[in-house]
């Protein structure tokens, strides 16, 4: 099921995916690492509640797709007890996900998921507590509002997605900001977008980057 | 007629609608077009507070609807309104992204028409 995930997340517009089952909780799962265990396995929980019912007004039920403003949260039911749920964009072209969620599902083998449990990694640092006190507050909080300017609102998950990775790999200092801004600046991925972020960066906040 | 029969006739000239129920969130039925609506009524409310769990653990703003997709294109949509859902079977021939963006220029309306209402 992990090579399965890892494919979908290759599908532009997904975020990212993970496998639940029940009474064994997370299977495997390749979402930032802000979705916490805990709160997946909560989310998890909710979608298989709502496959269940829905299975009993309606045996043809294929999946259970809910639509926020900020994601969409795909639910497909793999037997009795497994499901995988997909984090998406909601601009995600909704036909192409469902091909090659069928493509994918074509191969799946219960028992082979049945691997243990994989729980995200750990992040090192609490970003919300970075961004919240210390030295580091005042310039996190202005990448993070600079970027929501430039992304929109997906900006907050890669934001803080970034910000642990970068927390992870080195002392989180000011010396050490243009790093997650060349970061940030990979994730935005449109170039001009990310050079749009970098001036705004630097003009406020005098981080350079490479 | 009053606000709710109107609501109901509405809603049954969508094109694309075959059923629909309106439930307040603790699961009272408002209205429908079923001979027998309770156990639609009673799905409906459950998805629509489980998916308002969801959007209360994940940390996102805003529930826009749910998608019970089920074969032949019959799905069932859930749209929250205020404190209540509002359920729609579609029809197997429907467009759907047309319903749902019917469905929420309808909704949108009455939100507005609320609101200046105080």
């Amino acid at each position: 099921m992990q090579q399965m995930i890892d494919d979908l997340k290759s599908i532009p517009g997904v975020i990212g995916a993970f496998g639940y089952r029940a009474k064994q909780g997370i299977l495997c799962n390749n979402l930032p690492s802000l979705f916490k265990a805990e709160r997946l396995t909560e989310i998890a929980k909710n979608l298989s509640k709502i496959a269940t019912a829905g299975r009993l007004n309606f045996p043809d039920l294929t999946e259970v797709l809910i639509n926020f403003e900020e994601s969409v949260v795909l639910c497909r039911p793999l037997g009795v007890n497994d499901c995988l749920i997909t984090v998406c964009d909601p601009s995600i072209n909704m036909n192409l996900l469902a091909l090659s969620l069928n493509l994918a599902l074509e191969d799946y083998n219960p028992a082979a998921a049945a691997a243990p449990p994989v729980a995200p990694a750990a992040p090192r640092v609490d970003p919300a507590q970075l961004r919240k006190s210390g030295p580091l507050a005042r310039p996190l909080q202005s990448m993070a509002q600079m970027l929501a300017k430039v992304m929109g609102p997906m900006a907050g998950i890669v934001f803080d997605d970034a910000l642990v990775a970068w927390a992870a790999g080195q002392v989180p200092s000011l010396s050490s900001l243009p790093a997650l801004l060349d970061s940030l600046c990979r994730e935005i991925g449109d170039p001009e977008k990310a050079e749009r972020f970098r001036q705004l960066v630097h003009s406020q906040l005098a981080v350079n980057g490479n | 007629m009053s606000g709710i029969e109107r609501f109901a006739q509405h809603l049954s000239k969508f094109k694309g609608v075959e059923h629909f129920v309106l439930t307040r969130n603790d699961g009272q039925l408002v209205t429908h077009n079923l001979p027998d609506p309770d156990d639609l009524a009673s799905l409906v409310t459950l998805c629509g507070l489980s998916a308002l769990a969801i959007r209360k653990t994940i940390g996102f703003s805003q529930f826009k609807h749910l998608i019970c997709a089920c074969a032949e294109h019959r799905s069932l949509i859930i749209f929250p309104l205020d404190k209540y859902f509002l359920g729609i079977r579609q029809k197997a021939d429907a467009n759907q992204a047309e319903l749902i963006d019917g469905v929420n220029r309808f909704l949108q309306r009455l939100i507005v028409s609320h609101k200046a209402a105080g």
